[in-house]
């Protein structure tokens, strides 16, 4: 009977990292082999725990390729071989050769480091930051240059803002709006919307969210589509000089929060800032600057 | 021999496991002890090198797993035990003569020295 060597869970998980027919013809073995190399280690002490760890987790690291191209090798055949007699050759022995430079090299690698930990440490350090900061600068160049807005014609839209006096970048008010909309020739459609919080006043789930209140066209300017429903009608949005009004459109986010996404939610009474209101539709997930809705 | 030239040149791991089975059938665990003596402590095969060179041993039809286990005393029923095949003791005497014919070689080129 055997004893279980501590790190023997360990090195099971290890093992589940090779492929599934390697295990399962050779699983009892190493697991056995493990066991004896462990007891040979275990009484040199705690120096030959030591050895037996970095050695046992080289050869692992150094195997890893070895183990799934055999087992590729087994899965697609022996292509190259046709006729030969006797048992399969799957390939020549000129890549195991390679593979087992690599190997070879990879344990030398790995031997290297574990020699000296605070090199170890310090290069692994480098490269985490130098792989974080690179994922990160690359995600804001992408969402920044790479990626087109999630309108439907981003090449066309544009924001405009208003400058007053020591103030040269401000929001347009109603009356430039009206103004741009009679007098200027450049855009084909404009559309408004002015950033505000509601209070969904549920008592059962009250929650305080951003709320855009919007022109009845800004869909249309900015070319997207709702998830659900429609959007607010010219007779809805002149009923409403400012919130609240009496029908809403709830952002992506929202219902699927609070509703988990009820595709039933059109038609529905929601009590917001303590009067109920009907929801006639839902934005997409696609379109950012709906989001506060 | 057109077999034996398809597995050649064979890497150190599965020269050392030819060698080490060329005496007699043995179990993974005493390849690697074998294999240790062998090269005077030098080479240490670990459990995944071990059992990754004898999956390629086995796929390449070097060796296979003995149909005739050793007698009770040193049998271990849980482990498996390998044998060389024809085409394994083929390949493992033709890298040898490939090598003795390499170490000749690097011999001569160095002037002679042994």
């Amino acid at each position: 009977m055997s004893i279980r060597p501590p790190g023997e869970g360990l090195y099971r998980v290890l093992l589940r990292t090779y492929p599934r027919r390697f295990r399962r013809r050779y699983e009892a073995e190493l697991l056995h082999a493990f066991r004896t190399q462990w007891r040979e280690a275990d009484y040199r002490g705690r120096g030959g725990r030591a050895r037996f760890w970095r050695h046992v987790l080289a050869d692992w690291a150094g195997t890893q390729v070895a183990a799934r191209r055999s087992a590729r090798g087994q899965g697609e055949g022996n292509e190259g071989r046709t006729g030969a007699a006797g048992p399969a050759v799957p390939q020549t022995g000129r890549w195991e050769v390679g593979m087992d430079t690599v190997r070879q090299d990879f344990l030398f690698a790995f031997r290297s480091l574990t020699r000296a930990p605070g090199f170890a440490l310090v290069a692994i350090a480098t490269l985490a930051i130098g792989i974080g900061s690179n994922a990160a600068i690359f995600g804001v160049v992408r969402s920044v240059l790479m990626e087109p807005l999630p309108y439907g014609e981003p090449d066309g839209v544009v924001t405009i803002w208003s400058r007053w006096r020591g103030f040269p970048k401000s929001w347009v008010s109603l009356s430039e709006y009206r103004a741009y909309l009679t007098q200027s020739r450049s855009f084909e459609d404009l559309g408004l919307w002015s950033e505000t919080n509601v209070t969904f006043t549920d008592p059962e789930n009250p929650e305080r969210v951003g709320a855009v209140a919007a022109t009845e066209n800004l869909v249309d300017v900015l070319r997207v589509d709702m998830e659900v429903g429609r959007f607010f009608t010219r007779e809805e949005a002149s009923r409403a000089d400012s919130l609240p009004t009496d029908v809403i459109v709830v952002s992506h986010d929202v219902w699927v929060r609070r509703w988990s996404a009820d595709p039933g939610i059109v038609g529905r009474s929601v009590e917001m800032n303590g009067r109920l209101r009907e929801v006639i539709g839902t934005s997409t997930s696609r379109c950012s600057c709906l989001e506060r809705w | 021999m057109d077999e034996v030239r398809r597995v050649l040149p064979l890497s150190r791991s599965l020269l050392h496991l030819l060698l080490a089975l060329q005496e007699g059938a043995r179990h993974g665990y005493a390849v690697k002890k074998r294999v240790e003596a062998l090269s005077g402590g030098v080479v240490k095969m670990g459990p995944g090198t071990l059992y990754t060179t004898i999956q390629r041993a086995e796929e390449l039809g070097l060796i296979h797993e003995a149909p005739e286990r050793p007698p009770q005393e040193e049998d271990q029923s849980q482990r498996r035990y390998y044998e060389l095949t024809e085409l394994g003791r083929e390949a493992l005497a033709a890298e040898v003569e490939r090598l003795g014919t390499f170490v000749d070689h690097a011999r001569a080129a160095l002037g002679g020295l042994a």
